[in-house]
């Protein structure tokens, strides 16, 4: 059987690089009130590919975009790192079940894995440089982006129309 | 929103290849050194954190000019729209300023002939670099602004950072040519500060939501809300009398400065680089030896 060609393993990097430019792009200069509207771009990704698509959101890209992401957001070296890599490995192994799910249901289960993800953030970076943010701007971090959950969602179905079809 | 349109057939051969798991394994591991690397502040982090700044810098600049044209467009109609307001507010804070600048002058002589008399000996003449603001953190886990200045243009770590406003911040990680400024309401900030009115001192921190706290204030006495907070040259880190907010109010857990503005709204920002002291420094002061850089 013939391996995918070069044009699809292009089209299978689409999510990643439409991922490190919305990062980028979250980290501009853009506030216009002091409260950090700017959903987790990389978590939202990484819940609308790695369950729907695994084969366009590989643990090394996770890892790669969780290490910009500590960089951008100023958080410890590694800390998103790892905790974006457990994710894909757990959406990844979560594929199947939800492959068919209805959209409230997924976006249900976006949100508690967010809610997870920030809490397990916020230890982390307690536990590594002492300093934590208040608790409600973690939760207000984590509300954010579970509000931006259904656009991203939305926009990744777009993305997948332009992916090849996997038998 | 309903089912989706695409459903992919996921592959039932739900073991892993050997391969994947040792890259997963290799990345953990990876992950778990630069934690405890980023637990112990060690220098190579340090280095690799500077070396990121350097290599973002021109994507940063790229994606940001968009931004910035819009943001200068938005801000342009407006001031086209309020010309008129803006023109009557202006007249009336130039006659205002011809009264104080006469008023500047007579104490400017005064000061100048006391400061003759008392033999004085000025502190540290400074000089300003003047930069861009190009990225900033998008979450509250670490509130930073990312500038296109770095060692090249004269900024070494811990200068402080101001904008037209007053005390934005330091500097703390500087690369090649950008820098990473530590704002003020970041929870790792601790800057020390004076009371305007009052001369209490104390310790201002970042409390993480836009707000500072101020810590360790050196006497019981009730601060007035709107005492206007300024830094003092303790610690020979920031320059004294620089603005940094005033007091906004009381919680039970002390007192909270609001800055005169919304730090991370900063467009243009001036680091403040220290000259080296002189060695006999001349009896009277110089006149505002303000030097600025300004970069693109």
């Amino acid at each position: 059987m013939a391996g995918p060609t070069l044009y699809d393993q292009l089209r299978l990097m689409l999510p990643g690089l439409v991922a490190l430019l919305l990062l980028l792009v979250s980290a501009l200069p853009m506030a216009v009130l002091d409260v950090a509207l700017t959903p987790h771009v990389v978590w939202l990704m990484t819940l609308c590919f790695a369950s729907i698509y695994p084969p366009t959101w590989p643990v090394t890209l996770a890892f790669m975009l969780g290490l910009l992401s500590d960089f951008l957001y100023g958080t410890p070296l590694g800390s998103q790192a790892l905790l974006t890599l457990f994710a894909t490995l757990f959406l990844h192994a979560q594929a199947r079940r939800t492959s068919h799910q209805l959209f409230h249901l997924r976006w249900f289960e976006a949100v508690l894995t967010l809610a997870v993800l920030h809490t397990l953030l916020w230890l982390l970076v307690g536990f590594v440089v002492e300093f934590r943010p208040p608790v409600k701007q973690m939760a207000l971090g984590a509300l954010v982006s579970a509000f931006w959950y259904p656009v991203f969602f939305l926009g990744a179905q777009g993305i997948l129309r332009l992916l090849p079809a996997r038998g | 929103m309903g089912r989706e349109r695409y459903n992919y057939q996921v592959s039932r051969a739900g073991a892993k290849p050997a391969s994947q798991r040792i890259v997963v394994a290799l990345l953990v591991l990876a992950g778990l050194t630069l934690l405890v690397l980023s637990r112990t502040q060690h220098p190579t982090l340090l280095n690799l954190r500077v070396h990121m700044l350097d290599m973002l810098r021109p994507v940063m600049t790229l994606i940001s000019q968009p931004v910035t044209a819009s943001r200068k467009l938005v801000t342009s109609t407006g001031e086209v729209l309020d010309t008129a307001e803006e023109n009557r507010r202006l007249r009336g804070e130039n006659e205002t300023l011809r009264h104080w600048q006469s008023v500047a002058q007579a104490l400017k002589a005064e000061n100048d002939a006391l400061r003759k008399l008392m033999q004085y000996q000025p502190v540290e003449a400074v000089s300003y670099i003047t930069a861009r603001v190009i990225g900033q953190s998008p979450s509250s886990f670490g509130q930073f602004l990312t500038v296109n200045a770095g060692k090249a243009e004269g900024v070494s770590e811990f200068q402080p950072v101001i904008d037209s406003f007053g005390l934005v911040g330091r500097a703390v990680e500087v690369g090649e040519h950008t820098s990473r400024v530590m704002l003020l309401s970041d929870v790792a900030s601790r800057v020390p500060v004076i009371m305007g009115h009052g001369r209490q001192r104390a310790i201002l921190s970042g409390a993480g939501n836009g707000l500072l706290r101020l810590s360790f204030l050196s006497s019981e006495e009730e601060i007035p809300l709107g005492e206007p907070v300024v830094t003092t040259q303790e610690g020979d880190l920031i320059p004294g009398g620089i603005k940094v907010g005033s007091v906004f109010k009381r919680d039970g857990n002390g007192y909270l400065v609001k800055p005169l503005r919304p730090l991370s709204q900063a467009e243009y920002i001036r680091i403040i680089v220290s000259k080296p002291r002189v060695a006999n420094p001349p009896s009277v002061a110089p006149t505002a030896p303000l030097s600025a850089t300004i970069l693109p």
